[in-house]
């Protein structure tokens, strides 16, 4: 309520300033024409000078004249049956005739009017919840390969961290904040209508990355993606909605003549930034000078790699960065071709892509084609087809820890030869040799289907029935070369084969009582989802292709081929919602779904998740009068409650069972069995409780909206994987244990600051800040949920604190590290009892912020994303300027302690981990490696022209645009290290939920300039 | 018009309600409920080959604990390594050790799955008394081994405190998820004897790869030894020597070979090169290929197992790279050119050592020389026999042998812990026998599960 009061008031001393412009006389003309979307005369429409009484239709021109009006600022309201109302201020000056042009929109079709919600459309003005929409011009305002990477910036409380600056790589989103801890925090994705299948973890980290289950999907058959924030959007999902809901609508076609549509870009890739190391001279003098600090005399018989001095001084400098990196060129074509008639409508696409990353070796190169059907059989029943065919092809180079760069940028030191076989490096560990020799492709086939039957038996009633199949098939394979494996050439694949059905049936009906007063609207329905992965793998010798290509060795005895037990799991659910809306102004909503899943414990088989909402449209009560909609045109208030779950979890995690005996394994020439798991029979979702309240406004008839929104999201039952003392022959036991918290307000605001025929200009901006807050996770221990890096969760802070030793200074005496133990006293001993929370890896507050200029045929856009407060935590720092051992040494670590009385950043060199009171080289973890991730980034600027084609003509090329656009340009950052915003590779949800921001030899993500074409037939 | 929608809502609920649950139900594949899973006799065997099964990992005797026990003791060349093995070399491991990790779920998973056994053994309707009797005596000799062995590697020695009321290690004896603190290691010890006794009373002499009577008399010698309860040891010794089908093998390389030996009294067996149960021992030291091993052997001990250039095992057990440069570098060949090979867990050698070096310290000079001639006269076939050593003299040669004779194979650092609980002043790579450090940190996974277990205190 005091918000509400401070709101009005506010508005109440807008509306008094503007009042003292009015002048009154009654000798104004105001004239003028009356144009729909495309610039046609429109006739017949009304036209009003609010409060005046006075208006007229438009005549056969759509030009209309009215005289006899005050002069000074009025409001022209026009009005056309299917359009949008245009409300406009107009300043009429006395006795003379004014110009005045509108352009009208039609109703319900304008992109911002209406959002898809779960089983529906609504009007944005009845939502009650907080949904972020993103069109197709911003999807496609960025050169992603992925749809993931394109919603970054883009919606307020979306938090999207892009993944590496490896081609195929996948970025991380976040809704609202992180609500779990072992199970996946990732939203659930929903294309056309279906639950995809979206694990990341599908192939593990294999090659330090996880799989993008995204990435094959074309970005430009996309006509909007809209997110469900809140319980009153997410709870229709049911079990699935707590961490957001992602819906994904593709093009369809559309009444009107025949559109094809052409684009083509080009453009080439660097790393944002290079790293620097030191050469082959200055590493050998320093690898000398720390084994002399160590007490040594003489010269030490070995350097790393089993070199002598002499010989290592003798190979000169190879810089490993510039041998594993290039110019990535990039190329992607599209068609597409959208028509429709009276009773069959297409939307039909086919795409090229080569997406070649700066990585020697790494590229994701992509063929999609969609055809999408919509048929009126008669005119109450509509067929509809979508179906999607997309081949993605990944040629991989090993990331971080397994090769190519991440060797380039660690253990691959400035005297190794590039090709020296005769040294240690001349096998493994050499990535030249690796893309060389290694040929690794991870080959996709993915095919999203849907058909639907749309029946309208009477005029309020529409029921839909859907049936889906999502196919994803998928080859990570590899070719080794007999010169890598030292043997016969060996081809290695893992299969994996998901398919996905789902069909739902729900009806609506819609009734209007008392003309106009009470819309009531009723939806309900079922669903039922089945998913089955089937895996394999084959390993042979001695073969000449990639085994995904010929299955050659098949009926080899020596073949190694390993099905994997098939991995399943079905939900079904039935939901219903009621809307209904009261003069139009006041809105409530309520919506249930219950969920079954065989992934729940037998104690708990079906969740129940419902939702209320309520909205107010102030701005259409009696006291919100004409003249104050002059400035504040609409105004709404929400406020919604609701409950979600989150089911992400392993298909079989409620069963103790043992091993079958066809496990294949024998001993001694026998069978064995064995136990697997410890049954867990209350095995269920994680429930999230979501408040959030918020309001919609529009300024001078929208010219400036804004939406803000803030939430309390209380997530309990979250699962932990809780750990049970390994000598129990178990490690973990997954268990509905844990409570989350995350809270958060959220802003949104998009302002025409100038438009005119000749120039405009349109900024966006969105920003959040979320606090998130770890409330109970039993009695484990932090070290027991960990993530890489030495991220942690812990009681009362937020999910994922930086657990580390704290780093005070380098003692000027004698050189060593000086750590503070956890009551703050200066130590030379690292030890994990000394570790203390020293930052968090989640952001303060997070967004983007676009600006669009349009300047008679030319466009400007400039989108810059943001980040402020976390920490990023650089995990390879340690041992680049940690113990000398066998890594690079980034060229930093020459500002170490060298003598007594030195300032120095690093401490004394040395080669053993004692000197820094370590047991181990890797253990190095203390707070000198943890830094500040804010950043600003330009993310993308583009410039574009169109070309001009005079409409009264006939033209066979109906619009051409082209532009030149640059990604990740400008980046502003106190992080020293490659990029602050990372995600590195994890080996299960928990990592992925704790540790986004963890770079660990991590490629930096892309500067791309590129050049490009759209052109419409 | 109500009615038809009132009507088409129920038919909706009903036909996504009705066959719910059985849509609910898939079970994973290829496993069993764990209540229908032990049912008949043969799964109770079936359960029993798998202890041996996860005996044999990798991260077990399949080659990890030897590795790490070899780590610790004196045998191994410092230089070049690094990380986890660093740590071990050094004695200053702490609980992020992912090898640790390894080496302490892997027994304890063997221990879990004997317990099962034990608890279900009388459950199961149609196993013979004789089953029943040998089935538990087999589960208990594994869990004995497991014990042990977890016991020697995460606690101080036997003897470390006169009474051993130091820490030992969880004893686990049912397959239960309860926490649990370290035993003392006197409790821990009267827990694997009594196990061992059990199973050198019922075990049989032969069966077919399993334990046999003989395995664990062989088990329960080293325990004795040990224990330095040199009488024991050196009975229970006698009597495998004396009464076991036993003999060493006139071939030094026999204990690694593909063909097997009649020296090995328990080994994990290997039915092939993808089912080869010593593939981790082999992994460190390998040295036939194109890589370098991850191991080396220390010099001090390549030049002692030289001198005596008749000495087979120096001739073959070696492989010495860029020779007489300062960056020459000792692997070992013990584990060449086999593909698979039986993992021996203990052998004849090792036990006629024992009864050598407890006859010896029992005062039985003549006979600790015969012994020790025993495995010199296999070694070295042109030596003469030794003879008029005094007893200081024998029982050092003794040792020097058994470190020779027994190198790669882990019980090095336990041969040094037992000296120095003898009184001897041992320092192993730089520290004492008694440091901190001795005992390997207990990994932060069985921390995590238990906060309140007592981890070991570090440093040397």
């Amino acid at each position: 309520m005091r918000i509400q009061k401070r709101v009005f008031n506010a508005l109440v001393l807008v509306l008094l300033l503007f009042a003292g412009n009015l002048v009154f006389g009654q000798n104004a003309t105001l004239e003028g024409k009356v144009l729909d979307e495309d610039g046609e005369a429109m006739v017949g429409a009304t036209v009003l000078v609010d409060g005046t009484g006075k208006g007229m239709y438009t005549d056969a021109d759509g030009k209309f004249k009215i005289s006899g009006l005050p002069a000074g600022e009025q409001v022209v309201v026009v009005r056309y049956v299917g359009y949008n109302d245009s409300r406009e201020v107009v300043e009429l000056s006395d006795g003379e005739s004014n110009n005045y042009k509108v352009k009208m929109r039609l109703e319900g079709k304008s992109l911002d009017d209406v959002v898809i919600v779960g089983y529906g459309v609504e009007r944005k003005r009845d939502m009650t919840g907080s949904i972020s929409k993103i069109g197709t011009k911003e999807i496609n305002e960025i050169p992603a390969s992925s749809v993931d990477a394109a919603l970054q910036g883009r919606a307020a409380g979306v938090q999207v961290i892009q993944g590496s600056g490896a081609a195929g790589s996948g970025a991380l989103i976040r809704v609202r904040g992180v609500g779990s801890i072992s199970a996946g925090g990732d939203p659930l994705y929903v294309v056309d209508g279906i639950p995809i299948t979206q694990d990341p973890f599908i192939n593990g980290d294999r090659g330090g990355q996880n799989n993008n289950p995204l990435a094959a999907i074309n970005p430009q058959d996309i006509e909007s993606i809209e997110i469900l924030k809140d319980a009153a959007a997410a709870a229709i999902y049911g079990s699935r909605g707590a961490n957001g809901v992602v819906l994904i609508t593709t093009k369809r076609g559309r009444r009107g003549r025949p559109q094809v549509d052409f684009s083509a870009r080009v453009g080439g890739s660097r790393p944002t930034r290079l790293p620097e190391f030191v050469n082959t001279e200055e590493w050998v003098q320093l690898y000398l000078e720390a084994w002399e600090n160590d007490g040594n005399v003489g010269t030490p018989d070995f350097l790393p790699g089993g070199y002598t001095i002499d010989s290592a001084l003798a190979q000169g400098n190879t810089d490993w960065y510039d041998a594993t990196t290039q110019m990535g060129i990039k190329q992607e074509y599209s068609v597409s071709l959208r028509q429709g008639g009276k009773k069959l409508q297409t939307f039909a696409s086919l795409s090229a892509m080569d997406n070649e990353s700066y990585i020697i070796g790494n590229s994701y190169r992509r063929y999609t084609g969609r055809l999408n059907l919509d048929y009126n059989i008669l005119k109450n029943l509509k067929a509809s087809a979508s179906s999607s065919l997309a081949f993605g092809r990944n040629n991989r180079a090993s990331q971080a820890w397994a090769g190519s760069i991440g060797t380039a940028m660690s253990t691959a030191l400035p005297y190794y030869g590039l090709e020296d076989p005769n040294t240690n490096f001349g096998g493994p560990g050499n990535p030249v040799t690796q893309r060389t020799f290694v040929d690794w492709r991870s080959v996709e086939t993915r095919s999203i289907n849907t058909v639907q039957l749309q029946y309208q038996p009477l005029k309020n009633l529409t029921i839909n029935a859907n049936g889906s199949y999502d196919f994803m098939d998928l080859n990570d394979s590899f070719l080794e070369d007999s010169v890598w494996t030292n043997f016969l050439t060996i081809g290695k694949n893992w299969m994996t084969r998901v398919q996905n059905w789902n069909t739902n049936a729900f009806a609506r009906y819609d009734f209007t009582m008392l003309p106009e007063r009470h819309n009531l609207s009723f939806m309900a329905g079922g669903e039922a989802q089945m998913s089955e992965t089937q895996s394999s793998y084959m390993e042979v010798s001695d073969v000449t292709s990639h085994l995904y290509l010929d299955w050659e060795g098949t009926d080899r005895s020596d073949t190694i081929n390993t099905t994997n037990p098939r991995d399943a799991f079905s939900f079904i659910s039935t939901f219903g919602r009621v809307n209904y809306v009261l003069d139009d102004k006041y809105v409530f909503k309520a919506s249930v779904r219950v969920d079954g899943s065989s992934k729940f414990g037998r104690n708990n088989r079906y969740g129940v998740f419902p939702a209320v909402g309520t909205g107010w449209i102030m701005s259409e009560e009696n006291f919100w009068s004409e003249r104050m909609k002059t400035v504040v045109n609409y105004f709404k208030l929400k406020a919604s409650f609701g409950v979600t779950g989150n089911a992400d979890i392993g298909s079989f995690q409620r069963f103790g069972t043992f091993s079958g005996r066809d496990n294949n394994i024998q001993y001694n020439n026998d069978s064995i069995i064995f136990p697997i798991r410890l049954e867990n029979p209350d095995l269920s979702w994680e429930t999230t409780t979501t408040i959030d309240a918020g309001f919609e406004v529009g300024f001078l008839n929208d010219r400036i909206t804004a939406e803000f929104a803030v939430y309390n999201k209380e997530s309990r039952d979250v699962l932990l994987d809780t750990r049970v003392q390994t000598s129990t022959g178990f490690a973990t036991f997954l268990q509905n244990v844990g409570q989350v918290r995350n809270r958060g307000i959220e802003l949104g605001i998009t302002s025409n600051n100038i438009t005119t025929s000749k120039f405009s200009w349109r900024t966006t901006l969105n920003i959040a800040h979320n606090s998130n807050k770890v409330i109970d996770v039993g009695t484990t221990p932090p070290d027991a949920l960990a993530g890489s890096g030495d991220t942690r969760v812990v009681e009362g802070e937020p999910v994922g604190v930086n657990f580390l030793v704290r780093f005070s200074h380098i003692d000027p005496v004698n050189g060593r590290p000086v750590y503070l133990d956890a009551d703050g006293n200066e130590t030379f001993d690292w030890s994990t009892d000394h570790r203390v929370i020293a930052g968090n890896v989640q952001p303060l507050f997070q967004g983007g912020l676009r600006n669009e200029f349009e300047f008679n045929n030319f466009d400007v856009v400039m989108f810059w994303t943001f980040s402020y407060g976390g920490k990023i935590y650089d995990d390879a720092a340690k041992r680049y300027n940690g113990v000398v051992v066998d890594w690079n040494m980034r060229r930093d670590m020459i500002d170490r302690w060298t003598q007594p009385g030195d300032e120095a950043a690093y401490p004394i060199l040395t080669l053993d981990p004692a000197t820094y009171g370590l047991d181990n080289f890797w253990n190095y973890n203390t707070t000198q490696w943890l830094y500040d991730a804010s950043y600003a980034r330009l993310k993308t600027m583009s410039i574009g022209y169109t070309v001009p084609f005079n409409p009264e003509k006939k033209n066979f090329v109906q619009r051409m645009r082209v532009y030149a656009m640059g990604t990740n340009l400008l980046t502003f950052t106190n992080y020293p290290g490659l990029d602050p915003e990372v995600v590195r590779d994890h080996n299960g949800p928990q990592g992925r939920n704790i540790s986004p921001n963890v770079s660990y030899l991590t490629a930096p993500q892309e500067r791309i300039v590129s050049l490009g074409v759209d052109v419409s037939f | 018009m109500k009615k038809q929608l009132i009507y088409l809502f129920a038919l909706l609920l009903v036909v996504t309600s009705t066959s719910c649950e059985k849509f609910l139900e898939i079970e994973p594949e290829g496993e069993i409920p764990a209540s229908e899973a032990l049912q008949t006799p043969e799964d109770l065997q079936l359960l029993l080959n798998s202890c041996y099964d996860a005996l044999r990992s990798d991260n077990f005797y399949g080659g990890k604990y030897m590795v790490l026990s070899e780590l610790m003791s004196d045998n191994l060349d410092g230089r070049l390594l690094q990380g986890n093995y660093l740590s071990y070399f050094q004695h200053n491991t702490t609980i992020f050790n992912q090898d640790t990790r390894d080496v302490w779920a892997e027994p304890y998973r063997v221990i879990y799955r004997c317990n099962v056994l034990l608890d279900n053994i009388n459950i199961v309707p149609g196993v013979s008394q004789g089953d029943i009797d040998r089935i538990t005596a087999e589960a208990k000799f594994i869990r004995a081994l497991a014990h042990f062995d977890i016991v020697r590697m995460f606690a101080q020695p036997y003897g470390f405190t006169s009474d051993n009321s130091h820490l030992g290690i969880p004893l686990r004896l049912s397959a239960t998820q309860e926490q649990l603190n370290r035993s003392t290691v006197a409790e821990v010890y009267d827990a694997v004897i009594t196990d061992l006794e059990e199973a050198a009373a019922v075990l049989p002499a032969e069966n077919n790869n399993y334990a046999t009577s003989w395995a664990a008399k062989a088990i329960l010698a080293r325990v004795y030894f040990q224990q330095g309860n040199h009488a024991s040891a050196r009975d229970m010794a006698n009597d495998i020597i004396e009464n076991g089908p036993f003999a060493l093998d006139s071939d030094v390389m026999a204990r690694y070979s593909q063909a097997g030996t009649n020296e090995n009294i328990f080994v994990l067996v290997s039915t092939g090169s993808l089912n080869h149960s010593g593939s981790g021992l082999q992994g460190n030291y390998r040295s036939d290929g194109g890589q370098p091993p991850g191991l080396r052997i220390a010099e001090n001990l390549y030049n002692i197992a030289t001198v005596d250039t008749a000495d087979l095992r120096g001739q073959n057990w070696y492989i010495v790279q860029d020779a007489g440069q300062p960056n020459q570098l000792v692997f070992s060949a013990r584990f060449n050119n086999v593909d698979f090979f039986n993992q021996p867990i203990i052998h004849l050698a090792e036990v006629i050592l024992i009864r050598a070096e407890s006859r010896a310290l029992t005062g039985d000079v003549q006979g600790g020389t015969d012994d020790l001639n025993m495995i010199r006269s296999r070694a070295i076939p042109t030596a003469a026999p030794l003879g008029g050593l005094s007893q200081a003299v024998l029982v050092q040669a003794i040792r020097d042998e058994r470190r020779l004779e027994m190198v790669c194979e882990g019980n090095r650092i336990q041969d040094l812990k037992r000296q120095g609980v003898l009184g001897e002043s041992i320092i192993i790579n730089g520290n004492p026998w008694n440091c901190n450090g001795m005992a390997v940190q207990l990994p932060d996974d069985e921390f995590s599960g238990n906060p309140d277990i007592q981890l070991n205190p570090e440093g040397c």
